[in-house]
């Protein structure tokens, strides 16, 4: 009997099930195929079908309502900007064709490409683009995210079907890289036709994959959109099940009823390396994984940033990685990533060296016998989190420092760390950051500016380069203001940062994939056959 | 009788009041939903529309008033991480969960009637032994484990069922029998025990006398007056089944009630977990009440007393 949820590469068969079953479920892909058939395109039912194990179910279908990184592997792959990430995670044209940028930075003037299409078959028109700013920046809406990108949209003026014009209020040099996560392009007629929340039952987009049921907490299927304006799948139907347990998530791909599982944990991908049929294919992603140091009321030395460097001196970040993460992770000597923007500086690393790192403290007159207090978070949102932040503490003991670890589960972590009334209880947050794209200005403004959500450090020298560093024009100018601003933290040192986590994805054998990189959610219309 | 079922009724309408009560306040106690609901870039007008939208910015009595006020008319309000009724989302996670549970208590009864009576009929003997090792080794291993260990066995190693997921026949099979082992242990201790005293009372060693068939004491006599304990460690167990199967609903991507009121408290989701418990809490009363009944049937001296 072949499996019903598998994709017509996947071959293995269960000899030995009842053959009432067998017949039943050729009745039911029977009817299913009839039906199919009258609703989408012939082309599409000769392609075989894909199936995706993730850990977590959707949380809107709506673009302007999206809540977090874990809704786009739906939205990444339903939905387009103007711009997006390419195949090697790099901002690039994707519904529109060129665009034009004013010596001021204040005016672009977009051409969208002649065959976008929504999956609806009605091509993409300026009159979409301007209709998908207003609904975004509308307060009916409640777009949660609208600060980042759209509200700073003056007005968008349509020139022809095909032409616009984007005028920014400021000048934001993070405009095209936010254009992939921040302003997806929504059909105006499917709008007003649906009414109220109108993509509730039918998100429609102008992604690779179009939207064709739900069943909430189980699956979303969606199915290759063949009238793609260039990234057309190899797939006909994709499955995204929902599989929240780590465990039964990889056991998908073991048995091959899941073509690809994502978030595999670093102790799950080891042993899955090995396994004939499967392959543990890594990404780097945008997910940074740090303590952040509380100078602002926390422990009266944190205040100092000789200290601050000191305590980064303190872990043998390296050993930390090998033995908690198995290596599974980048490591990370700056805020960001040296694959964000400006981020590529050459920096002295602070290296390990206790015996330095006591010193500084000594001459810094650091009070031992107060010990610092670390919150974590322990529900496994973050691989090894528990075991990270032990080791983090032991390496502190080392050079003296007394510790106290404090485990919250997710809910009161978050209302802990992003407060806006740091308690002056905790010295030490250890967290993630996932940021959307290669722009280093979202995860800096919300990590390190005074009063940013995430943020437990305060200097107005590091505010005002901040609040400079999207008032650029040109891109070399502006990298090296950026470049400038990350090595200036990294003397300032507010957080000790640890790792950026790998996207680990376990992948059938029969395929061939390559994932974005610098996305921590699967990007999935280049996924081919194995040749 | 009718007194009997009116007493339980009563019983059960003042412990549900007190429960609005309860969950109502100790989903709250969790802390404010705000930080999961909505992204890092919401801005502070985003967070107050948000607790003024579903009345978080009220006193607490007033909140409390109004979501009694909702019940009555069968609103749990809408989901926070769905946005979408409460209600209708338990109501697709009870069915699953109630499949599951009936499937598991099945399999429990299925193992443990006949292995607890088996034992009961042959003390002393190699069989009792091997239904006492079963029955310790049932009750000792987690659900979690045993059902990773199924699945290892069932769906890796010999590919003969799906490793997770809903909808079909064979889906149930892992999840049914994790589940249903882990109670079919107690079952068999149950049946056993109270088998081994039936088959001693005065009335079996009558019927024995009296040259009544074997089979007929067993069966008929002695199993209906061992099942009194029996029917009510089902029931209790149906009932934990429908909101505490969390572990194996998770290792199975089951889509039922546990984990999906695990998920709401985590997520700090009020009016799915306040419609979660409820409608658990009816469920669970019912079965209670049902079990009640049972037993005024199975010994009428229940109703009489």
């Amino acid at each position: 009997m072949e499996r019903a949820d598998s994709s017509g590469i996947t071959t293995s068969t269960r000899p030995d099930a009842p053959a009432v079953l067998g017949r039943r479920a050729a009745l039911l892909s029977g009817a299913a195929m009839a039906l199919a058939a009258g609703a989408a395109p012939a082309r599409a039912q000769s392609k075989p079908s894909l199936t995706v194990a993730v850990g977590t179910d959707l949380n809107t279908q709506d673009p302007c309502r999206v809540a977090g990184g874990n809704d786009y592997y739906f939205f990444a792959n339903v939905f387009e900007g103007l711009y997006g990430p390419d195949e090697e995670g790099k901002p690039a044209p994707l519904l529109a064709e060129s665009h034009t940028v004013s010596p001021d930075g204040l005016t672009y003037e977009f051409t969208l490409r002649p065959n976008a299409r929504f999956h609806n078959g009605e091509p993409v028109t300026a009159e979409d683009v301007r209709f998908s700013w207003q609904r975004a920046v509308a307060p009916e809406t409640r777009n949660p995210r609208a600060s980042v990108l759209v509200a700073n949209i003056a007005d968008v003026e349509v020139l022809d079907e095909r032409r616009c014009r984007v005028r920014l209020k400021k000048r934001d040099a993070s405009f095209l890289d936010n254009c992939g996560e921040y302003w997806y392009i929504i059909s105006k007629k499917h709008v007003e036709a649906a009414g109220e929340n109108p993509f509730d039952r039918q998100p429609i987009g102008t992604g690779p994959f179009a939207f064709v049921e739900r069943r909430t907490r189980s699956y979303i299927k969606l199915r290759g959109f063949d009238q793609h304006w260039g990234r057309v799948p190899a797939f006909g139907e994709v499955t995204l099940k929902i599989v929240p347990d780590d465990q039964s998530r990889v056991a998908q791909v073991q048995t091959g009823e899941s073509d690809i599982v994502v978030n595999v944990p670093p102790v799950l991908a080891a042993p899955l390396q090995r396994l004939p049929n499967v392959q543990v294919i890594r990404a780097p992603s945008f997910q940074n994984v740090y303590i952040a140091i509380n100078a602002l009321n926390g422990h009266p030395g944190l205040r100092r940033a000789d200290v601050r460097r000191a305590l980064n001196m303190a872990v043998d970040k390296a050993a930390l990685l090998r033995a908690t993460m198995l290596g599974f992770a980048q490591p990370l000597e700056l805020p960001c990533h040296t694959n964000i923007f400006g981020c590529d500086v050459q920096v002295t690393p602070y290296g390990y060296n206790p015996d330095r790192a006591r010193q500084i403290l000594r001459e810094a007159g650091f009070d031992f016998n107060r010990p610092l207090r670390l919150l974590g978070q322990g529900t496994g949102r973050v691989p090894q989190a528990r075991e990270t932040l032990q080791g983090v503490a032991a390496f502190l003991n080392r050079i003296g420092v007394k510790t106290e670890i404090n485990m919250l589960d997710y809910g009161a972590w978050i209302s802990a760390y992003g407060a806006r009334e740091k308690d002056p209880s905790v010295d030490m947050v250890f967290a993630n950051f996932t940021d959307y794209n290669g722009d280093p200005s979202g995860r800096l403004l919300r990590q390190v500016r005074t009063g940013g959500t995430y943020s437990w450090y305060s200097n107005p020298e590091i505010d005002a380069m901040l609040d400079r560093m999207n008032d650029f024009a040109s891109v070399e100018e502006r990298q090296q203001f950026v470049r400038g601003l990350i090595a200036r933290l990294h003397e300032e040192a507010p957080l000790i940062p640890l790792w950026t986590l790998d996207s680990i994805y376990g992948v059938s054998k029969r395929l061939s994939w390559k994932p974005t990189p610098n996305v921590s959610w699967p990007v999935l219309w280049n996924v081919r056959r194995a040749s | 009788m009718a007194r009997f079922i009116l007493t339980r009724l009563g019983q059960t309408l003042v412990t549900l009041a007190l429960l609005t009560i309860l969950i109502f306040v100790l989903a709250r106690l969790t802390g404010d939903p705000t930080p999961l609901v909505l992204p890092s870039e919401a801005t502070e007008a985003d967070r107050a529309f948000f607790r003024e939208q579903y009345g978080l910015d009220r006193p607490i009595h007033e909140q409390y008033v109004v979501f009694l006020r909702n019940v009555l008319h069968g609103d749990f309000g809408i989901s926070f991480r769905y946005r979408e009724p409460a209600f209708n989302l338990v109501l697709m996670a009870i069915g699953p969960t109630l499949q599951l549970a009936g499937v598991s208590m099945l399999v429990a009864v299925m193992l443990g009637l006949p292995l607890g009576i088996a034992a009961a009929l042959r003390p002393g003997s190699w069989l009792a032994a091997a239904v006492r090792a079963y029955a310790s080794f049932g009750q000792a291993v987690p659900t979690f484990w045993s059902g990773l260990m199924l699945i290892f066995l069932f769906a890796i190693t010999l590919p003969l069922l799906p490793s997770s997921g809903y909808g079909e026949v064979e889906n149930f099979v892992l999840p049914a029998v994790t589940l249903g082992f882990y109670a079919s242990a107690s079952v068999t201790m149950l049946t056993w025990a109270n088998m081994t005293e039936a088959l001693r009372s005065d009335f079996v060693q009558m019927e024995r006398v009296l040259g009544i068939p074997r089979r007929l004491i067993v069966l008929k006599h002695a199993l209906r007056n061992a099942s009194l304990p029996i029917v009510t460690y089902l029931g209790l167990q149906f009932g934990l089944l429908l909101g505490g199967a969390v572990v194996t609903e998770r290792v199975f991507a089951w889509p039922g009630v546990g984990q999906m009121l695990v998920d709401a408290i985590l997520n700090r989701d009020y009016p799915v977990v306040q419609a979660a418990v409820m409608l658990t809490a009816v469920l669970v009363m019912t079965i209670n009440l049902a079990v009640d009944l049972l037993y005024a049937v199975l010994d009428p001296r229940v109703s009489r007393s």
